[in-house]
């Protein structure tokens, strides 16, 4: 809820190029990212982004029959929660719509042919059994760029998934092949560094002007964004717009290129700090959790 | 959710959940002075991080928490401990594995100055009239050691 003089502040600032806390139009507030703070988990994350925006990954995992129109590729399922702690609007039911759109961003992040490897790599024995990731994240603060912190912690979590080596046992029959799952050995996800981002890019300020991880008070001024699903390759992986205004054919375009970079910057960043989590991880050491998880 | 060991998560079964909340209510509205809070709601939300056990417990001890942080005024310092009953014998404060279903847990509620039982929740049934005392000990004990952990923190 913001004042009129409140919403001219930050359009305006927009339309100068810059906002109210000094940053560029295109740049990203600190952010926070922690992995393999739950033990119960197969894989866990934490980013916090700007010290406000607070998602908690955790990921399971079960042996199930893959779909019928998907036989050679395993599953995900992404269910969100936004935490009463993040506001009390998400009381009870309050929450569900919410919910329910950022669980389907999340779907649909990873159903495109971007992701086919990363699903294929959890195929077990094709058309009978494969892997189902069930990926639950608890959206702990919201400070604005939901989508952008959500898809965040997916990632991360995902990256330092490790599964128990399963062996294929060949039957005597086609069908009668079995699978051995061999609790003492663990195995990373292959290709899940296929896993996507999302960049939400916010009209703010006026025709042709968008501002990247908007806070809740930049968001409540925009009146259209689109957020777009990118990868290392720099592939789009999914698109969706939001708001109630619109925004023109040229500034759309101008919009996806600038989230293509946006999100590849992210992507580096971030895999540089995941690389260290995951070799000593590899290596067995431990490390010290930070924040209330210590 | 991830919150338990097993998934799905089965703290999330609403009846649970709303039961839980009574027993919140009933053990802090005895101490929070809302006379010093009139026209106002104070809401307490709980999120499960982790559940192994003593979920309830831990909620009500991380409130008295909160509210000392938050600096709301209150008569007494609520402190809970668990009590099960493993193989005849009383256990305090009971992970997951020794909270089944079909064994006796106590969950109490005590004010740590007064003395007083705030909340007292007793789930399953014990062998006979006397273990209730014993187990009242245990948990009021258990209490004792918590609120000095927390005391001295505050």
């Amino acid at each position: 809820m913001l004042s009129g003089a409140e919403k001219t502040y930050i359009e305006a600032g927009a339309a100068q190029g810059i906002r109210a806390d000094g940053r560029g139009l295109l740049d990203l507030r600190p952010v926070t990212l922690e992995t393999s703070l739950l033990p119960t988990a197969s894989g866990s994350a934490r980013v916090r982004i700007g010290g406000v925006t607070d998602i908690l990954v955790g990921v399971k995992a079960e042996v199930v029959e893959p779909h019928v129109n998907a036989p050679d590729e395993g599953l995900m399922s992404f269910a969100v929660e936004c935490s009463s702690l993040a506001s009390p609007d998400f009381v009870g039911r309050g929450g569900a719509d919410l919910n329910a759109e950022l669980s389907q961003l999340l779907t649909r992040l990873y159903a495109s042919s971007a992701t086919r490897e990363l699903r294929r790599g959890l195929a077990l024995i094709p058309g009978r059994k494969c892997w189902v990731l069930h990926v639950d994240a608890l959206v702990l603060d919201s400070g604005g760029n939901l989508y952008g912190a959500l898809s965040l912690a997916v990632r991360a979590a995902l990256r330092v998934v490790t599964l128990p080596r399963v062996v294929i046992i060949p039957g005597e029959a086609d069908d009668d092949d079995e699978i051995e799952v061999n609790e003492e050995v663990f195995e990373r996800l292959s290709r899940s560094e296929d896993a996507p981002v999302a960049v939400t890019l916010s009209a703010v300020g006026g025709r042709g002007i968008y501002i990247a991880d908007s806070t809740s008070e930049e968001e409540a001024c925009a009146k259209a964004a689109i957020t777009m699903g990118v990868n290392l390759a720099g592939r789009a992986c999914g698109a969706v717009s939001g708001g109630t205004g619109g925004v023109d054919m040229d500034t759309l375009k101008s919009m996806l290129k600038d989230a293509v970079r946006v999100g590849g910057d992210i992507l580096k960043t971030t895999d540089s700090f995941l690389q260290d989590d995951i070799a000593r991880m590899e290596s067995g050491e431990e490390v010290e959790p930070v924040g209330f998880f210590s | 959710m991830f919150a338990s060991p097993v998934y799905p998560s089965t703290w999330k079964g609403d009846g649970k959940s709303t039961a839980a909340a009574l027993v919140m209510q009933k053990a802090f509205e005895g101490v929070i002075l809302t006379a010093s809070y009139p026209k106002s709601q104070i809401d307490i939300y709980f999120q499960v991080l982790q559940n192994d056990g003593g979920a309830l417990v831990a909620a009500v001890n991380a409130a008295s928490l909160a509210l000392v942080n938050v600096g709301v005024a209150m008569s007494d310092f609520v402190v809970a401990c668990g009590v099960g009953f493993v193989d005849d014998t009383f256990v305090v404060d009971p992970s997951s594995l020794e909270s089944a279903s079909d064994r006796p847990e106590l969950t109490l509620a005590v004010l740590s100055h007064s003395a007083k039982i705030a909340s007292c929740q007793l789930d399953s049934k014990l062998p006979d009239g006397e273990s209730f005392e014993r187990a009242l000990e245990f948990a009021t004990s258990g209490a004792n050691q918590i609120f000095k952990v927390l005391d001295a923190q505050v």
